[in-house]
């Protein structure tokens, strides 16, 4: 039987491509509040039924998603963002929100790649006038150290060490399952006080924050706001070679090439 | 020499003079409130005794016992003086905001014990605050302003510590997600009115303007009240802030 999220994934992919071709959402938009009104429109056309129409996640879609568990949909005007390049407890930069509009979050949001990518600017425009602090905030992404060709002969088994001592199975399972006693008894929570389950790391279509091996250091670095997956990048200083071995390791979990 | 010898006396007497000051003001159990000075003055709580919180430990149990124990309401029996009360003055939002000294120097919350330390913290806006670990096992120290999160770090044994500026007034929820019974709490002030109070329930707060101000008090088990507090141009006036002995409807 297939998810109601699913069913809403399709309903909204298929408003936007029925929508997108009117002149009003392909006309080019260069004036910044030309920008933010084509920002609005593709707004209320896609995105309310789940972020509602003030932008507070409180949508009447949203409750199909999870209406006991996490995760909801965001609250765009003050609530945290899980996906980022920025520092923990920092807003996310224009690029990520552009990221995370176009790709979508496997089984809770679909991707928006349909729309023009100037449609995809004007709704990152809106998105961040729903909160005042991405006007008063600088948010700068952190540097990432550049990715290696690929794993070493010790890689897997130094991220394993890695994944061990740095207290990953509490929550994701000694095998990377999702089965944590952390996660299994209950004690993991999101900001809404919502109750959250660890990520599965051995099913690549349940890294909500991208399966690359990238995306996979990003979120180790970044950490998940809202959730209570933190941020390592302190814990990696000048270890950036152990923190790329982790990921390989991780990626080695779900036994799929890296893609 | 003998002008010498008579600044030395004058030194002398001033000394004992003021020593004799501070000794009847602290054995009066009252506080004063100058112009000239710095405003001081005690919290009570004279209420029943409340228990501590007991919580058990589900992870680390070898280091950090299997109950955890937080003593949340402490109170000197001479005095009944409550610790760990933040007192703050709410100015005007037509004043000026005065600058804060000391905001270079930073704020530290430490996780020692599978607890953090200090529990209940005061800063000030512009202030780095640090989180470390002295522990041998990993804390995660999430700290959050709503819902909005402020940091959210792991904190691996004998890693570093990690250090972010706080430019946001207000309270802060500092939780370990990894031990969840680790809690604590931070404000952050816009100004520098804001003091804490020590082990006899004193706190003291810098110099106010003459006038009349809100003062609140915050309690992390007792909840918060407010007084009005007048400074006047020129003289001392106790100050006392007493609990009421029957719990506040919206405390913990």
């Amino acid at each position: 039987m297939r998810r109601p999220s699913q069913f809403i994934i399709l309903f909204v992919t298929l408003w936007l491509a029925a929508g997108e071709g009117t002149p009003a959402s392909t006309a080019m938009a260069t004036e910044p509040s030309l920008l933010l009104e084509q920002g609005r429109q593709l707004y209320q056309r896609a995105c309310l039924w789940c972020h509602g129409t003030g932008g507070q996640g409180d949508g009447p879609a949203g409750w199909n998603i999870a209406r006991f568990s996490s995760p909801r949909p965001r609250d765009f005007t003050g609530e945290s963002f899980k996906f980022r390049s920025t520092p923990s407890g920092d807003l996310p930069s224009d690029e990520d929100l552009f990221r995370t509009l176009t790709r979508g979050i496997p089984g809770v949001m679909p991707s928006f790649r349909a729309l023009s990518e100037d449609a995809r600017w004007s709704l990152v425009e809106y998105i961040k006038s729903l909160n005042p602090d991405f006007a008063r905030t600088t948010r700068t992404p952190m540097k990432l150290s550049p990715q290696p060709i690929g794993p070493s002969e010790h890689s897997l088994a130094n991220g394993r060490r890695i994944f061990r001592s740095f207290g990953c199975p509490a929550c994701h399972g000694s095998q990377g399952q999702g089965d944590g006693p952390e996660s299994v008894q209950g004690h993991l929570y999101d900001s809404r006080q919502l109750p959250i389950r660890a990520t599965d790391l051995t099913a690549r279509s349940s890294l909500k924050n991208g399966a690359r091996a990238r995306d996979l250091y990003r979120s180790i670095m970044t950490g998940l706001d809202g959730t209570p997956m933190p941020s390592y990048a302190d814990q990696f200083v000048d270890r950036e070679a152990d923190a790329w071995d982790l990921v390989w390791y991780l990626l080695s979990l779900s036994g799929e090439p890296e893609q | 020499m003998a002008h010498r010898f008579d600044r030395h006396r004058r030194l002398l007497w001033t000394r004992a003079l003021a020593g004799l000051l501070w000794l009847t003001c602290a054995s009066s159990g009252e506080a004063g409130e100058s112009a000239e000075g710095p405003l001081t003055g005690r919290v009570v709580y004279q209420g029943p005794a409340i228990p501590d919180r007991i919580a058990d430990v589900t992870r680390d149990a070898d280091h950090c016992g299997k109950t955890s124990i937080t003593k949340t309401v402490s109170i000197q029996q001479q005095t009944g003086g409550l610790a760990n009360a933040v007192v703050s003055i709410e100015l005007p939002s037509s004043s000026a905001m005065p600058t804060t000294a000391g905001t270079a120097v930073p704020l530290v919350i430490s996780n020692s014990r599978c607890s953090f330390a200090p529990r209940i913290s005061i800063g000030h806006v512009g202030q780095p605050l640090e989180v470390r670990n002295d522990d041998p096992i990993l804390h995660n120290t999430h700290i959050t302003a709503d819902r909005r999160t402020f940091i959210n770090v792991a904190l691996v044994p004998g890693g570093r510590p990690v250090r972010k500026p706080v430019t946001q007034p207000g309270w802060y929820s500092v939780v370990c997600d990894a031990h969840k019974f680790m809690t604590a709490h931070l404000f952050i002030a816009p100004h520098p009115y804001v003091g804490i109070t020590d082990q006899a329930g004193m706190f003291q707060l810098p110099r106010l303007e003459p006038g009349t101000y809100t003062m609140t008090v915050w309690h992390e088990t007792l909840g918060t009240i407010h007084r009005s507090v007048t400074i006047p141009t020129q003289g001392a006036t106790p100050l006392v802030v007493e609990y009421p002995k029957e719990r506040l409807s919206h405390a913990d």
